[in-house]
């Protein structure tokens, strides 16, 4: 991810206008549920374009076309642009001219009063770790995140057993752990995520953090990809949790059995077209089920399912739509159970399964695996 | 006559509901340009943007616009590359890309029915499941439509075995210019003599004649086995003698293009970056022909073989890099871009492609490319190159590609378009036609007399039978009558 201001993109946001292609369409969420042009990665380009030209100002209409995009990066796999890049930044300038929605607003202020962005006391969100002996750790820190600790918690307690069992020693640091910022960042309010993220740097370094783990695809890039753009010294190693699986897997450290029937995996957006991390969770999943099957779209080109981009605080009716048509999607698979490695792709998963009153499962990539070592 | 615009809104908004009609500046702005070579700096705005869902709203809407006299410019995927979406004179862009409900599969007849706002790919994402498959094939199918294929008359990779439009359309609804809702065709016969064929005017009418709502198509089986392959020869008429010589012989061909040399680099590119070096290209090659196979494996196995022969036969010399082959491929039907990785559109990064889209006959092939070359220079553009597309049935036919570069400034958008029209008059002399894929949009205005000469009005005086009113999509394919023209310029204000 590159960050910058909107200026720094005139010639990618010139190259979109003159092709106008619009293979970003397909797959984009927003666009298919909302259908006019502008919620699309192209139309926001024309809208990029004549803002930096001064044609228009930035007002609601501007406002409302940015901030109903899922950030899910459907437009990037299909274009050589990285047109996110400039959904961003566009979230930049609307901070700048002080045009950010309040209930985006909202969330800035949770995170900076109660660390994280839906207002749960800080107290709480340490529960899961309560009746656990935490292990050594070895400088390497768990970092399970708002939505796996607040949302969560015994599903986090099984993702830090998994890690204890699979021997990727790992700590957990109560008493420092707070929201990674990426909220914030997605906002456009890039100074509070700067110093978020430069007092979550001074913390781990006075622990002596030298690896953070984490099952969040947003704090991983989050801390992996952004803190070190704001913080010049930055030298914490990031991981995610199923990276880890899977290195040790492939390692021969993690050795697994086949206990489930059919697994469907939903790529959280995140890891999948940000990370390429595509191939990888689909070799575990073959080691621990008797079949894989794939929803209409995945890999790099899997539909968001409508948890990015803050939508579900800027547009929740959307957020919902969109939960529902993956769901669907997912359904449409049979698989006994779905999966996905993302918390937040979890949460909103399951809102469109129970919109739809599907009975199909959803399920932690990390538990299934925990439910299959040997 | 001024329009109260805030009155027509509000109508249109309680006609067809008002999440459905917009008129905020990035809503305008977004419907402002198609794929059309530009000035960078342009913006033509409409005044509102509705987004119907079904035949009654679009009738609701156009009656509407009717009252009000407004123009009313329809758009779909807004891939056209002569203009046709570009609300030149304001007034209410209709996105038909609302209506895209698939009505109907008939498996035992092999038809479809559909609104016609749902893509190529997503209708052929859905006929899958039944093992069949639209088989009109533009480069643009994610986002392009088939009421925009049949409004344009847009090309397909499998012409050559399956047709165009024109020979997909059974039958089509339209919502003609003064908002009537007109069937036309024959329902789902294949052949008729019954009646005048109202439905193959609709093929290539441009949005000018009403917007096409629904259509009923035929669909085929799909292929079980396809192989692609290509070869070099010495000259355009040799590798049309041996494209016209597969056909003869009666082998499964359902793609052939015919490039010429400076279009090779195209398909060379991701050759380049995967080797580092260029490919092996015979000396004195000056034409490509591409071509693809299809139908059962053996049948097509067999084939294979014998069209080599004939190839070699005829003086080509098939291409061992199957990189050139698989780009072309990609780049018309797989369109399997590597995430993060295609030249679509880091190849638009200064400049973007433009087309004179013009058709000869066969023998008059080699003479247009002598033209093309010296033309392009005339206006002092930088040559892509020619591809020969073949979209007629079973002959070859050629639907030409007469492609350059041209940059975002307003003198070269303007020398470029001046090429177009020199281009498609030296098509005509030559026994052709101005265009075969793109359409006439307001590129061709000038050439359209020159081309038709007297059957322009007997167009004219169709046009009017549909839309009296001239609200449809006006400025494209017909010059305005001048009350009308003089009132569309006033609404710019």
């Amino acid at each position: 991810m590159e960050i910058g201001r909107l200026e720094k993109y005139r010639d990618e946001i010139y190259t979109c206008n003159r092709s106008h292609c619009g293979y970003c369409q397909e797959g984009c969420p927003s666009y298919r549920i909302l259908g006019f042009e502008q919620y699309s990665s192209r139309g926001k380009m024309i809208t990029a374009r004549v803002l930096l030209e001064g044609k228009i100002g930035i007002d609601d209409s501007v406002v409302d076309a940015v901030f109903n995009c899922f950030l899910c990066g459907f437009c990037d796999a299909k274009c050589a642009l990285f047109p996110t890049n400039i959904f961003i930044s566009l979230r930049r300038e609307i901070f700048l001219a002080k045009k950010t929605p309040d209930p985006l607003l909202r969330v800035v202020e949770s995170v900076l009063n109660f660390g994280n962005p839906q207002q749960f006391r800080r107290e709480e969100r340490s529960q899961w770790a309560k009746n656990i002996a935490m292990g050594g750790g070895n400088n390497v820190l768990f970092f399970p995140g708002c939505i796996y600790s607040y949302f969560y918690p015994k599903r986090t307690q099984r993702i830090y057993q998994l890690l204890e069992k699979s021997a990727l020693a790992v700590t957990y640091l109560p008493e420092i752990d707070t929201c990674c910022g990426y909220p914030v960042f997605l906002t456009g309010d890039w100074d509070s995520f700067e110093r978020i993220a430069r007092a979550n740097f001074e913390a781990w370094k006075k622990s002596g953090v030298k690896k953070i783990v984490t099952p969040c695809p947003g704090c991983y890039a989050s801390i992996g990809e952004l803190y070190p753009k704001f913080i010049d010294d930055f030298d914490i190693e990031v991981s995610h949790v199923a990276m880890e699986i899977y290195d040790a897997y492939d390692n021969g450290k993690l050795r697994l059995r086949k206990v489930y029937e059919t697994l469907t995996y939903h790529d959280p957006c995140d890891l999948s077209r940000k990370f390429g991390f595509v191939e990888e969770p689909r070799k575990i999943l073959e080691a621990i089920a008797e079949e894989i099957v794939e929803p209409r779209y995945h890999g790099f080109f899997a539909r968001c399912c409508g948890g990015g981009g803050l939508v579900s605080a800027y547009n929740p009716k959307l957020h919902i739509r969109a939960s529902i048509e993956r769901a669907k999607e997912l359904v449409e698979t049979q698989a006994q159970i779905i999966t996905t490695a993302c918390p937040t792709c979890i949460r909103t998963i399951y809102k469109g399964l129970k919109r739809i009153k599907a009975r199909t499962e959803i399920r932690g990539f990390e538990e299934l695996v925990l439910g299959a070592m040997l | 006559m001024l329009i109260d615009w805030g009155a027509l809104k509000n109508e249109l908004a309680e006609a067809i509901g008002a999440d459905k009609v917009r008129d905020d500046p990035t809503t305008l702005v977004a419907y402002s340009r198609d794929w059309s070579p530009r000035p960078g700096e342009e913006l033509i705005l409409p005044h509102l943007v509705v987004r119907p869902e079904s035949t009654e709203d679009v009738a609701r809407v156009i009656k509407i616009c009717n009252k009000y006299r407004v123009p009313v410019t329809p758009v779909a995927g807004m891939t056209g590359m002569g203009g046709g979406a570009i609300p030149f004179y304001g007034g209410v862009i209709i996105d038909t890309k609302g209506l895209n409900r698939i009505l109907e599969v008939d498996t035992e007849n092999y038809t479809v029915t559909v609104q016609t706002g749902i893509t190529i790919k997503a209708l052929n994402d859905e006929l899958a499941k039944y093992g069949l498959w639209l088989p009109h094939d533009p480069e643009s199918k994610p986002t392009s439509t088939v009421g925009a294929a049949i409004a344009c008359d847009n090309d397909s990779t499998f012409g050559i075995r399956w047709g165009k439009m024109i020979d997909h359309l059974l039958s089509a609804v339209i919502v003609t210019g003064s908002g009537e809702i007109v069937r036309v065709g024959y329902r789902k016969a294949y052949c008729s003599s019954s009646g005048l064929k109202l439905h193959a005017l609709l093929v290539g009418s441009e949005g000018t004649l009403g917007i096409i709502t629904e259509a009923t198509l035929r669909v085929v089986p799909i292929p079980e086995y396809r192989w692609v392959d290509g070869a070099f020869f010495k000259s355009i008429r040799e590798a049309v003698e041996a494209a016209r010589k597969m056909l003869a012989a009666g082998l499964p061909i359902d793609a052939i293009n015919i490039n010429d040399r400076f279009r090779l680099k195209f398909y060379t590119h991701a050759y380049r970056i995967k080797h580092g070096r260029e490919p092996e290209v015979p000396e004195g090659t000056q034409a490509i022909l591409f071509y693809s196979l299809s139908g059962d494996r053996e049948v097509v196995e067999y084939s294979k073989e014998y069209a080599r022969k004939i190839v070699e036969k005829f003086g080509g010399q098939m291409i061992k890099e199957r990189d050139i082959i698989d780009s072309w491929w990609k780049s018309k039907h797989t369109l399997e871009f590597d995430p993060f990785k295609q030249k679509w559109p880091d190849s638009q990064r200064k400049e973007k492609f433009g087309a004179a889209d013009v058709g000869v006959p066969p023998g008059r092939l080699e003479e247009l490319h002598e033209k093309f070359v010296k033309t392009v220079e005339k206006h002092g553009l930088r040559i892509l190159g020619m591809n020969i597309y073949n979209e007629r049935i079973g002959c070859v036919s050629p639907s030409i590609s007469c492609a350059v570069f041209v940059g975002d400034s307003e003198d070269e958008v303007k020398r470029f378009y001046e090429y177009v029209k020199e281009m498609s008059e030296i098509a005509v002399d030559l026994e052709g036609t101005a265009s075969t894929y793109i359409g006439d949009t307001w590129r061709l205005l000038d050439v359209m007399e020159y081309e038709h000469g007297k059957a322009l009005e007997y167009m004219r005086k169709i046009k009017e039978i549909f839309d009296p009113n001239w609200i449809m999509n006006p400025g494209k394919k017909f010059r305005l009558p001048k009350e009308v023209e003089d009132r569309y310029k006033k609404l710019r204000g």
